[in-house]
């Protein structure tokens, strides 16, 4: 099928993301007829999209009361991701050979996730234990122990307290992202899902972009579709739609531990989130830690703060003298979407806000997103 | 204590990448120079003291770099323009054996052979048959080495004609094969395979050097595009010597890299408008980057026509003796009276080298003529053959009346002659010809004057060695090294190492180094050489031989799969090439991402060159990426 001369399908979605992708493959399972347009060339430059919110950091409760921990219980993220994958997503408690095993599906983990060093720890726990989620006090060495990292020589007393909830869900965002993507390619001729689209500008019938310096037109019986991102912002204001809230930057380091990190535990020291950062089961010992900081207002990335925090996690919390950084990336998120209506319309134009952050959330709202077109 | 930050910014930054020696290169310095003259503020990062950690590319142009300097204090620099310095590419593709510690890149083996003490007999094969893989094969034939091979494979860059012939007449040997196996045989034995037009050819060699590009380049490069992030590859070696051509490409991809970052960003960083670049500079710059065009040009074009040197059994064809009396730069009268220069260098190559250090002015090189001897200007002085690392001019004297001619060549270091001494002689391609009488030779000025039949003057260009000599020389060596050697364990077992050597280095002399020990770098920060020293984890590269020690190897088994294009992450080209496939990835940096290649400890200096020759033939467009994660190499920071 060539775009040559104009078209017509039933919905475009502009994306950068998954967010896009998913509702590429809803649309496409109701038997919709579907044009995607990227202005990136390819689907893994987009950087917002995260195993799990490093915003929960501020502590259980606030997450809690901002629904974010909600989609995370292993089971609930388990049943927002499954139906919208087309293919198995792993858990790691299932036994290698026992029954059929993709080696390279997304894992979703099951860990501990423990905030040590909050004032709030005894409001949090009784909150969270009137929900049902099972939280655990934790104290001294007990507590620190649950960070990731943590060495402890038995030199000094550990006087920190901990708080503990159980079996919190985190997955393989580019093992996801590729899943979606080698299916939804699989399932669309290559003209309709178009990377390195340019000059994109939604006309009263439908939408006019160039795809390798051609131009093309298409029109739409839906409308058009737009999963925001921070990418997507100048283009956003450039067709004239309402820029988005400010979006807000983290780095995202990975450390080389001398000794095998506990795969099972994900921890949260004051802003910054640890945990062992690997794609599939566990196989053998783990020694790369990830940590997320946020880069505040006024902060430069890779900036004097960024560092003092890291060499103050590595001395006064993980005990390290020294420590090794194998990779550091810039994710540039949109604010929680919480804090504004997750769905905006401008004519046949609509639009999902803050298509980043967390993949369990992120899939959540594509759905719901996706569910209120009409068939 | 805390990690100390300064801030810094400037127009245009250089940056050496990981593995860089030779700092600042001729390219660095001919882009920082015209950017400097142009008026933008440049920073040179590199060198010892100056660790470039890696960049951060902003979201428009430019990026941050982070550098440490000697004393641990960091440096986030800004800047417009970033420059990465990279060596090049000199790992092979991949096929049975390729992980093994005995296959070396270059500058490895490079590093092995002027500061180690190991052996490179029986023989030594170097895959890649360029400037350097010929030159280092001189080096080796030159110290007593009885057998180096060069393999010329693939799309490899050829060197100079001059190059190949020097290799030849010391006795080395061109097969055009491709690598099928390495197999170990015994401590530093190796069983290398090879498949040539005729079959399998079994090669014991003590090591096998890969001398890489396996592809051609352009040699610098902007990704993503427009955004002011470019690479610019060391091609050149140490020294002028050991690749000519190397270092001019180098210099002249510096000038045209500095015209374009010029042409991008037009005004200094907090300059008014009014001082971008003027209509002169304009013209200046236009100038430069023609002139860097046309000797880039000149440099390559040699490829396109290469001279072989054509024999009818010992002798050279009609053709090439025809050729080789008509050319420019060889003596037509004079030498029948006097002694003067022959320079034999016909291929048209970018290289001045004798021009310069002839004190007469007797040589001129010029781009429409070539070489031009003029003869009566020619003292005989020999300071050309000293000065051509080819050694490719001779004195020369014939005697109309007497049978006999005069030749003065290179002398090989290897050898000690007295005056009336007989020597035997061989042709272009070594093979041996006759004998001839040694009247003088002079170690100082590295020269040979032989007296040798009339019939020979224009054949004999090479001195053939006898191999007692070979064996003298290794045994004197070993002596000289034996009484500074000290007793250590390794792997439970006595050893004798030399006191002070870097252990990453007695790991190679010992036979006992491991495949990850082949970037053999200085600085640790491939990370890859770790072993345990009287029960410490240490970095082998970082740590020196002493009396005593005790040296445990970490149980890393060996992964034996000629599909594994990764070794670090244990990526297999197949899955590469299903990625692909099945997702119509279309990206180096989503390719990597979905399959992890590059993603170990080495950061992919294994690997990255046979992942992109993988893309190329999968047809992903990826010569002008560049790999921009950060850090380049692990980062240890002491808090």
């Amino acid at each position: 099928m060539s775009l040559d001369r104009e078209f017509a399908v039933d919905i475009a979605l502009v994306g950068t993301g998954v967010a896009s992708l998913v509702a590429a493959q809803i649309f496409l399972r109701r038997g919709w007829s579907v044009l995607h347009l990227n202005p990136d060339h390819d689907f893994f430059i987009e950087n917002s999209e995260l195993p799990f919110d490093p915003s929960v950091a501020l502590g259980p409760g606030k997450a809690l009361s901002h629904g974010v921990l909600d989609s995370l219980r292993a089971d609930r993220a388990r049943q927002i991701l499954e139906p919208e994958f087309p293919g198995s997503i792993e858990g790691w408690s299932r036994e290698k050979g026992s029954e059929y095993f993709d080696p390279r599906a997304p894992f979703l983990r099951s860990r501990s996730w423990n905030w040590i060093g909050s004032p709030d720890h005894e409001a949090d726990f009784l909150k969270l234990e009137e929900k049902g989620w099972h939280p655990q006090i934790t104290e001294g060495v007990s507590a620190a122990r649950r960070i990731p990292g943590f060495t402890y020589r038995g030199e000094t007393p550990v006087t920190i307290r901990g708080l503990s909830l159980p079996k919190i869900a985190d997955i393989d965002v580019n093992r996801y992202r590729n899943g979606v993507l080698e299916f939804v390619r699989s399932r669309m001729d290559a003209n309709f899902l178009v990377t390195s689209a340019s000059a994109i500008e939604p006309t009263p019938e439908g939408v006019r972009f160039y795809q390798a310096g051609v131009p093309r037109t298409v029109k739409l019986r839906q409308g058009l579709r737009i999963f925001r991102t921070p990418r997507l912002n100048l283009w956003c204001q450039s067709i004239g739609l309402e820029p988005s809230q400010e979006s807000k930057i983290w780095e995202e380091w990975t450390l080389i531990s001398r000794d095998p990190l506990d795969p099972s535990q994900l921890g949260f020291v004051g802003l910054s989130s640890v945990w062992a950062k690997y794609e599939g089961a566990p196989s053998g010992p783990i020694h790369e830690l990830g940590v997320f900081s946020p880069v505040l207002e006024g902060e430069k990335v890779a900036g004097p703060a960024s560092f003092a925090r890291l060499g103050g996690l590595a001395q006064r919390v993980l005990n390290w003298d020294r420590f090794s950084v194998r990779d550091l990336k810039e994710r540039r998120i949109s604010s929680p979407p919480q804090t504004e209506p997750e769905f905006g319309a401008l004519g046949k134009i609509r639009w999902m806000w803050g298509s980043d952050g967390a993949l369990v959330g992120l899939v959540d709202r594509v759905v719901r997103f996706c569910s209120e077109e009409k068939e | 204590m805390t990690l100390q930050i300064r801030n810094g910014r400037f127009d245009v930054l250089v940056l050496a990448g990981p593995g860089i020696q030779r700092w600042p290169g001729l390219g660095v310095r001919a882009l920082s120079t015209l950017c400097s003259d142009m008026g933008l503020s440049v920073g040179l990062f590199g060198g010892e003291g100056l660790r470039v950690r890696g960049v951060l590319p902003s979201s428009g142009t430019g990026g941050v770099a982070i550098v440490e300097d000697s004393q641990g204090r960091i440096h986030r620099v800004e800047s417009r323009a970033i420059v990465r310095v990279c060596e090049q590419t000199e790992f092979p593709d991949p096929f049975p054996g390729w992980t093994e510690p005995a296959l070396l890149p270059l500058s490895s083996a490079l590093r092995l052979r002027r500061e180690g003490q190991t052996v490179w007999s029986p023989s030594t094969a170097i895959l890649g048959a360029g400037n350097r893989a010929l030159s280092f094969g001189c080096e080796l034939l030159e110290a007593g080495v009885a057998e180096v091979f060069c393999i010329e494979w693939g799309a490899a860059p050829r060197g100079w004609e001059v190059y190949r012939r020097r290799f030849e007449m010391l006795g080395g040997r061109l097969i055009e094969a491709m690598p099928m196996g390495l197999k170990k045989k015994a401590p530093l034995l190796w069983e290398f395979r090879v498949k040539d037009a005729i079959g399998v050819r079994v090669l014991e060699v003590a090591w096998v050097v890969s001398a890489g590009p396996f592809a051609s380049s352009d040699g610098m490069r902007e990704h993503p595009p427009g955004s002011c992030l470019f690479e610019l590859e060391q091609s050149g070696g140490m020294t002028l010597e050991e690749d000519p051509q190397g270092w001019t490409l180098e210099e002249e991809r510096g000038r045209l890299l500095g015209v374009r970052i010029i042409k991008a960003l037009g005004t200094p960083l907090g300059a008014s408008a009014d001082r971008s670049v003027t209509k002169a500079n304009r013209e200046q710059l236009e100038e430069s980057q023609r002139r860097a065009r046309s000797r880039l040009k000149r440099a390559l074009r040699f490829l396109d026509a290469p001279l072989d040197w054509t024999h009818e059994g010992k002798w050279s064809s009609v053709d090439a003796r025809n050729r080789l009396r008509s050319f420019a730069g060889v003596p037509k009268k004079e030498h029948l009276v006097r002694e003067v220069a022959s320079i034999e260098c016909i291929e048209e190559i970018e290289c001045s080298i004798c021009e310069t250090a002839c004190p007469e002015k007797a040589i001129s090189i010029s781009r429409s003529q070539g070489v031009f001897l003029n003869e009566s200007a020619c003292t005989g002085c020999g300071k050309c053959i000293s000065a051509c690392p080819a050694q490719v001019p001779v004195l020369i004297q014939e005697k109309e009346a007497l049978p006999v001619a005069q030749i003065t060549m290179g002398l090989p270091p290897w050898s000690e002659f007295k005056e009336k001494e007989l020597v035997s002689v061989s042709n272009r391609k070594g093979a041996p010809l006759g004998s001839a009488k040694v009247l003088q030779s002079s170690r100082e000025e590295g020269w040979i004057k032989l007296e040798v039949p009339s019939h020979l003057a224009w054949e004999a260009r090479g001195i053939r060695r006898t191999r007692f000599q070979v064996e003298d020389e290794w045994v004197l060596k070993a002596e000289k090294t034996a009484a500074s050697k000290v007793e250590v364990q390794l792997q439970g077992e006595k050893r004798m190492l030399r006191m002070g050597q870097s252990l990453a280095l007695a790991l190679f002399e010992t036979g006992f180094a491991r495949g990850d020990d082949r970037l053999l770098c200085r600085d640790g920060s491939c990370r890859r050489c770790e072993i345990r020293v009287d029960g410490v984890k240490k970095l082998a590269c970082r740590t020196q031989v002493h009396r005593g020690m005790s040296i445990q190897l970490l149980d890393r088994s060996p992964i034996e799969d000629s599909d594994l294009i990764c070794p670090c992450s244990q990526v297999r080209s197949h899955e590469v090439i299903q990625k692909i496939r099945e997702g119509k990835l279309n990206s180096p940096d989503s390719i990597r991402q979905a399959c992890g290649v590059g993603e170990g400890s080495c950061r992919g200096r294994a690997c990255i060159g046979a992942y992109q020759r993988l893309l190329q033939a999968e047809g992903i467009e990826c010569s002008s990426w560049i790999d921009w994660r950060f850090p380049w190499a692990d980062w240890t920071l002491s808090v």
